[in-house]
């Protein structure tokens, strides 16, 4: 009896934790976009997109998202391309230097980065403003100071509008990452320059690919510029010995001393081979003498 | 009589010791046949399924197969040295015991070689190392100082036995098939005992003596900078080269008083190999001993005391009881105290406390073997992670030890066989020596 007065409220609990799972399961999470500029030595410009989320207090990665990206005019929004991201939700779109994007009356390119959402994730958007600049790289040497300058300028009308103010690094492209030796900001002209290590190994042609870099400028993104000079250390490659240890050949020491020691030994037996084929030869001799002997 | 015709006498008497074998020795060769056999079996289980049959892995790519080879070479200097250097100072006593010194050398030439082969994986590519073998590894020259040792050591066998295949040949006594007396006749080369033809068989073993002690040297040497040549803590060490070639020795020389027991002893031989024998090269043991404990505590001592990690890690296997100790302990100390104990101290001095001495330093010295290759290969410089026990730890397998069995049971086969194609005693050398005396006697 007692049991039977439990029941409405197990019914209510149920039907309350159902209520209540459901909600969960219909609540969408809010994915972070980010996106970034960078326009490359050769004049491509890249957006890269990456796209995480907070799932249960733990970040992931979008994986085989598909995001779009736009450019956006007066008239409305052109679509650049859709990108897809990768195993770590990441993704990139390359524009070529001749592909033509339209500006705004400031001359700034307006970029926005679109992810569409699904059943899990709310749509995300992102936007990016920037304005395309040039930067060029000349090399000076001075009374045997090797100077690296930038230039950095925009172009408006077809005229060249030099931009001040604005901070440039400077690297010698490594192996495997870039060795930064220097850093100045732009004067009125649009020029800034630093000395050049003279230590720094170059090729046998004593070559190096000198990197100057805007990043992350409010104004111009990240811009780079890659050019390559002879004033590099050249690097002296040592002679391969052609006769060692690791080749395929052996010393010649080497082989000298197993050829006099093999032949010593060999020598000493082919003498002994010697004695005893005289020995036999004696022998039979006799032999022969006894047989004549005898008859 | 003359001396060819003490010569002959000599020849019937010893020969006659043996010829007909006995039953233990037919009981015994069927033994060996059998543990050969199996020996053959494992041979093909191995060459079928492959090294999985073994206790080698990844790690432990060495395992009882190198002990054994290391082991017979280091044998082979029972005839090189002991036979070469006594032959070359012309030590009179060495004669009845030089035969058996020689047998030993060419036997284990042939055997321990045969382990190197088992021990690799893929053993269709052996013809690489005679097409693509570079003069720089110290393996090429291991074959290369292999080759040439076991030929000089046929050469140096047969020109000592030349003489006796003459008597054999002129003798009328003995009961030799035909077929056999051919064989004898070509390989005395027309031997008569002419002055001329004893000044050139004098001067060709006088050579043969003088090569065949450094060849040994090399073979032995070359072998230690296989290892000595690895960065591996037990093998990286500038006197490997020096410390292999007296283990070698005192192996030899043990084995050689082994050989001299069971010869004496089962073929009756007593009139021959005396107890003075015993003593004289008990006494040389008992030097080698002292010599190769002097080699092991300079070697361990230095390693000890330099503190290098990972030789550290070594060293410490070895002096654990839960590890290495125990066979550490038996080779290092007992295979070298007990037999300097039993040859050094005059009381103690007999034939047979000399052969039992000379048994623990043989056993002891193919533990010592096993020390110098196990341990250093169970210690990577990595450490072993998440690996099967039986890739971090050697054990040898039952085929293994049935192959080590076969390689022994060839051994003394191969001794039982050539005893019935050579005098087992210099019968031309006794004679001589009998002549000798008897004439000096006379003198006197």
């Amino acid at each position: 009896m007692k049991f039977q007065k439990i029941y409405p409220f197990i019914l209510v609990l149920f039907i309350l934790s159902w209520i209540t799972s459901s909600a969960q399961e219909t609540e969408l999470i809010t994915p972070r976009l980010g996106a970034s500029y960078v326009k490359l030595s050769d004049g491509t410009k890249t957006i890269s997109v990456s796209l995480l989320a907070n799932v249960d207090g733990e970040r992931v990665r979008l994986a085989n998202t598909d995001v779009q990206i736009f450019a956006l005019d007066e008239s409305g929004k052109i679509l650049l391309g859709d990108v897809l991201t990768d195993q770590v939700g990441k993704a990139t779109l390359s524009l070529s230097p001749d592909k033509l994007i339209p500006t705004n009356e400031n001359a700034y390119y307006t970029f926005e980065i679109l992810y569409p959402g699904n059943d899990q994730f709310t749509e995300a958007s992102s936007e990016i403003q920037v304005m395309d600049g040039f930067l060029e790289i000349i090399f000076a040497e001075v009374d045997s100071v090797k100077t690296v300058q930038a230039q950095i300028f925009t172009i408006d009308d077809g005229e060249k509008v030099f931009i001040p103010d604005v901070f440039v690094e400077f690297y010698i492209k490594r192996s495997f990452s870039l060795y930064p030796f220097g850093q100045e900001i732009t004067d009125d002209s649009g020029f800034c320059g630093v000395e050049f290590p003279t230590t720094m190994p170059g090729d046998t042609a004593g070559r190096l690919v000198v990197v100057a870099k805007i990043v992350d400028d409010d104004r111009f993104g990240t811009i780079e510029k890659a050019e390559e000079i002879d004033w590099g250390v050249p690097l002296v490659i040592q002679a391969k010995p052609t006769r060692g240890l690791g080749d395929t050949d052996a010393p010649l020491w080497m082989v000298y001393t197993l050829i006099v020691l093999l032949s010593g030994v060999w020598i000493n037996v082919l003498i002994v081979v010697g004695l005893v084929v005289r020995i036999n030869i004696i022998g039979k001799r006799k032999m022969k003498e006894k047989a004549g002997t005898l008859q | 009589m003359s001396n060819q015709e003490i010569a002959q006498k000599k020849l019937v008497e010893i020969i006659s010791l043996y010829q007909k074998p006995s039953l233990f020795t037919k009981i015994f060769f069927v033994f060996l046949l059998l543990v050969v056999l199996l020996a053959v079996y494992c041979v093909i289980l191995q060459l079928i399924k492959g090294q999985v049959v073994t206790g080698m892995r990844d790690y432990v790519v060495w395992g009882i197969y190198d002990v054994n080879f290391i082991f017979f070479i280091g044998i082979s200097y029972a005839g090189a040295m002991i036979s070469g250097i006594l032959h070359l100072l012309n030590v009179e006593w060495r004669k009845p015991i030089i035969r058996i010194a020689e047998m030993i050398t060419v036997i284990s030439v042939i055997i321990g070689p045969a382990y190197i082969l088992l021990s690799m994986g893929r053993l269709d590519r052996i013809f690489n190392i005679f097409i693509h073998g570079r003069i720089q590894s110290p393996i090429v020259w291991d074959v290369i100082a292999i080759v040439t040792y076991l030929g000089c050591s046929i050469i140096f066998l047969y020109l000592a036995l030349i003489r006796d295949y003459a008597l054999i040949r002129d003798n009328t006594v003995l009961k030799i098939p035909r077929w056999q007396k051919y064989f004898y006749r070509k390989l005395a080369a027309t031997y008569m005992e002419l002055p001329e033809q004893k000044k050139l068989l004098g001067k060709a073993l006088t050579i043969m003596s003088a090569l065949i002690i450094p060849l040994a040297v090399i073979v032995h040497s070359v072998l230690a900078w296989i290892f000595g040549m690895t960065i591996r803590p037990g093998w990286h060490s500038t006197i490997f080269a020096p410390y292999f070639v007296v283990a070698a020795v005192y192996s030899g020389t043990a084995v050689l008083i082994i050989g001299m027991w069971v010869f004496r002893k089962y073929y009756h031989l007593q009139e021959y190999i005396t107890e003075k024998h015993f003593k004289y090269v008990g006494t040389i043991l008992l030097v080698l001993a002292a010599l190769y404990a002097y080699f092991t505590f300079s070697e361990y001592l230095t390693v000890w005391y330099g503190s290098e990690s990972w030789e550290l890690e070594v060293i410490h296997k070895l002096f654990d009881f839960n590890s290495y100790a125990y066979l550490f302990f038996f080779a290092a100390v007992g295979g070298v105290l007990i037999p300097i104990i039993l040859t050094g101290i005059p009381f103690l001095r007999t034939i047979n406390t000399i052969t039992i001495g000379s048994m623990v330093a043989v056993i002891g010295m193919w533990v010592k073997r096993y020390l110098i290759i196990i341990p250093t290969l169970e210690t990577p410089l990595l450490p072993l992670q998440d690996l099967r026990p039986e890739y971090a730890d050697y054990h040898a397998t039952w085929v293994e030890w049935s192959i080590t069995a076969g390689g022994f049971a060839v051994f003394f086969l191969f001794f039982i066989i050539f005893i019935k194609f050579m005098p087992i005693i210099p019968v031309a050398d006794i004679a001589e020596s009998h002549v000798k005396k008897d004439f000096i006697s006379e003198k006197l």
